[in-house]
């Protein structure tokens, strides 16, 4: 039954029988490979950022022994492992400290429960799920986007084809295959839209629900796909179903977390009160985003900034263009939520790698092949100075 | 008649009317525009070499056009001495550096260029290396497209691949480096271009000039007189009087020892200064993997790689190829350098072997393989050139 139900998957009409190993898995293991052999030189050859450089100089790793796993835990990884091996824990001063309980938690309890067998495991165990965790769901999402973008909006091959093209080379790509739970959203995301398209509000729900555990933006998808529910709708009340109330699975969810959180802390918005922590001077992130980018070094901001303006113009022009407004939604709200919220202009990067209609758009619009393979040759180039940055311990998003 | 001449040039049957263009123009200034950017990242946010910290110090290497500065590295201050303050020879040759083991067209080829009877500051020189070096590495690419399909025969797509692998390769970069590896190619290529037509004049003059680029200048000369013999089918009654042309090389290299005797007294200077340079040293032959004995994955484990890829691909030059000169050039390309002292810049070295990016190009048909090594070469480059700005040793 499963085997047919993958078959079925895999089969999509119009589109080469080998689509999988061709733009899916080809370039997943290319990718991969080269940045295990970038990880292997940088580490060994320039130096390490002072952030790391103590920790890897007394014992030779980060988190675990087994290198090809340890390059790709770095900065958040710590928190996400902290929750796995001691569950949420209250900082002693909301305001002053920063705490795991800024971090969502199904990807550290998947890892866990995966990994969980009555005993204290060592981290390499863990990092191993995980990362096998955050690979499948990247390969899941990745041939997820290929379909929705083929069967459900109706493009040509070749433009799934560049739209993956163009995620695998995107600068902060390599955050899928990290400890990190950016493919799990990824995938719930990819997940929860194709349910929507296809009118499965149960599965969309779920998808929901378990999204917005996942990382604090996840609640975009519940305005986003409601929207979405409300267009396939003609915007009528009177045509709304009993199906609408699996929207509210995710707030449920999202209200069990916060409660747990408020078990632990004895603080209802626990989770606010650590952001608050992690981004001090909230009033200053305009004057902070004005000094990184004055700043006369390029650095990360700086082609943030550029991501930022690529992004926003795409989302728009999807917004104003495409018929399916929901896309549009997502991807302006994702942009704008992952300026406003903590300070602009960090992590944008990481924050961006998920909004796919922006994907799907640049790989349509992207046809003049010079085009396309400058911007693939450009992304490629800042992912592997990137990725050699993110193994020395350098701060990238 | 030059506009004539050079549309005739860029007029090859069967190939794209813009091959130019898409082939060499563009891929050229993609790659230049990429390690522009990496080197401004890779500069202002990862840590230096800490042994080249007074550089850092500094702000630059030798210049400060930030651009430019960062073509330029470690032996670009010995060719730039040569245009300054011209050769300059120390009480002890064989055990201090010094600029007499470099040798001086590229050099004078600047001054040259440069030269205006005063003392010009040392952006502008270069300024104009750097002009020189990109100008050389696109001509050298034009060359070598219409080689491999005029004169030798290959399908377009080949060629393209083949040029489309050699600005990837992981240390392209020199090409357009204070370097003369563009030139050492370009004089290679033209000598190779007129000895197919037969133009041995012309090959005489590439080959004096080769000779006095590079000390491996040597193996493009043997190389071409090798292809002068095998085009007189080995037999001395056919050999002309063209063959003297072939002359003109050892006389322009012993003129060039004659000026470094002439400035230090010592007729074999250069190998006196290649010593202190720490080449041929009969260590290297009781202990040719003293460099691999790193813990980690350095640049003289990936120049093991690519040795082995290239000796490979070179046997099967000589073996398979009807023009055995092109398998002579790509074998003594490795084996000298590899004499020299063990690994020590071979990448620099493999990177004019133009025969084995033309059968590379032959041998990976478009599909996943030549994807797969375009993407390794490409990634490599950017981190090998990153770790050149910031002055860790490369090649």
């Amino acid at each position: 039954m499963l085997i047919k139900q993958i078959k079925q998957f895999l089969a999509i009409p119009g589109a080469s029988t080998n689509w999988l190993w061709d733009s899916v898995l080809f370039p997943f293991f290319v990718t991969r490979s080269i940045w295990e052999l970038i990880a292997y030189y940088v580490r060994g050859n320039y130096l390490l950022a002072p952030y790391i450089l103590h920790k890897i100089q007394v014992r030779g790793y980060f988190q675990t022994r087994i290198v090809p796993l340890d390059i790709f835990v770095r900065w958040d990884s710590n928190w996400y492992l902290s929750i796995i091996q001691n569950g949420y824990q209250a900082p002693a001063n909301f305001n002053s400290l920063g705490s795991n309980m800024g971090f969502f938690p199904l990807y550290p309890y998947l890892v866990k429960s995966i990994g969980w067998f009555g005993v204290n495991l060592p981290n390499g165990f863990y990092i191993a799920v995980g990362l096998i965790l955050s690979n499948l769901c990247f390969l899941a999402s990745a041939a997820l986007l290929y379909r929705l973008i083929v069967v459900s909006a109706g493009f040509d091959e070749s433009v799934a084809r560049r739209t993956l093209g163009l995620l695998f080379v995107f600068p902060a790509s390599f955050f899928y295959s990290a400890f990190y739970p950016e493919s799990l959203f990824f995938f719930l995301a990819l997940g929860a839209f194709t349910f929507a398209l296809q009118d499965k509000w149960f599965f969309t729900g779920i998808c929901m629900a378990l999204a917005v555990v996942t990382r604090p933006p996840g609640f975009v998808l519940v305005i986003v796909l409601g929207w979405l529910y409300m267009e396939k709708h003609r915007w009528k009340l009177r045509e709304i179903r009993a199906s609408a109330l699996w929207f509210a699975l995710a707030p449920i969810a999202l209200l069990l977390h916060f409660y747990e959180l408020y078990r632990i802390s004895g603080h209802p918005f626990a989770f606010f009160e650590v952001m608050t922590a992690w981004f001090p001077s909230q009033d200053s992130v305009f004057q902070r985003t004005f000094q990184y980018l004055q700043n006369p070094m390029l650095n990360v901001y700086k082609i943030d900034f550029v991501l930022v303006i690529l992004f926003v113009s795409c989302s728009l022009y999807i917004c104003w263009k495409w018929s399916v407004k929901a896309y549009g939604a997502f991807a302006i709200i994702m942009c704008v939520l992952s300026l406003s919220t903590g300070s602009l202009l960090v992590s944008i990067s990481r924050e961006y790698v998920v909004i796919f209609p922006v994907f799907i758009l640049l790989g349509e619009k992207l046809k003049r092949r010079e085009l396309y393979l400058s911007l693939m040759a450009v992304w490629f180039a800042l992912q592997v100075i990137y990725f050699a940055g993110w193994v020395n311990g350098y701060w990238i998003a | 008649m030059i506009s004539k001449q050079s549309k005739l040039f860029f007029e090859i049957p069967q190939t794209p009317r813009n091959w130019f263009w898409s082939v060499i123009l563009f891929p050229f200034l993609v790659t230049r525009a990429i390690w522009i950017l990496v080197a401004y990242f890779a500069y202002n946010n990862y840590l230096p070499n800490p042994s080249y910290l007074r550089y850092v110090k500094q702000g630059y290497f030798l210049t400060h056009i930030f651009p430019l500065d960062i073509f330029t590295r470690w032996d670009s201050k010995w060719y730039l001495s040569i245009i300054k303050t011209g050769y300059q020879a120390f009480a002890n040759l064989k055990t201090t550096y010094s600029n007499l083991a470099f040798f001086p067209l590229y050099p004078y080829l600047v001054k040259s260029v440069g030269w205006l009877g005063i003392q010009l500051p040392d952006g502008l020189y270069i300024f104009l290396g750097l002009l020189l070096s990109n100008l050389f590495f696109l001509a050298s690419a034009a060359l070598l497209y219409r080689l491999m399909i005029s004169s030798l025969g290959f399908e377009e797509d080949t060629a393209h691949r083949a040029l489309t692998l050699l600005i990837v390769f992981p240390v392209s970069f020199f090409f357009s480096a204070f370097y003369p590896e563009s030139l050492f190619l370009f004089l290679t290529l033209l000598g190779f271009t007129f000895a197919l037509e037969g133009k041995w004049a012309w090959t005489g003059v590439c080959a004096a000039l080769v000779i006095v680029t590079k000390p491996t200048g040597i193996i493009p000369v043997f190389a071409l007189a090798w292809l002068y013999l095998e085009k007189k089918q080995w037999k001395l009654q056919n050999i002309r009087s063209s063959i003297l042309w072939f002359l003109l090389a050892p006389i322009v290299l012993l003129l060039h020892f004659y000026d470094l005797y002439l400035v230090s007294g010592h007729p074999l200077a250069f190998l006196d200064a290649m010593t202190a340079w720490g080449g041929i040293q009969p260590s290297t032959y009781w202990n040719p993997f003293q460099n691999l004995n790193g813990a980690g994955l350095d640049v003289f484990k990936i120049d093991l790689v690519l040795t082995i890829l290239f000796l490979i691909a070179s046997f099967y030059l000589l073996w398979k190829w009807p023009i055995k000169a092109y398998g002579v050039f790509a074998l003594l390309m490795i084996l000298l350098p590899l004499s020299e002292g063990l690994l020590v810049s071979i990448s620099r070295y493999l990177l004019v072997s133009f025969p084995i990016f033309m059968l590379i190009g032959d041998k990976l048909k478009r599909g996943k393989w030549y994807d797969f090594t375009v993407a390794v070469f490409f990634a490599l480059q950017i981190i090998y050139f990153a770790g050149w700005v910031n002055y860790y040793w490369i090649a």
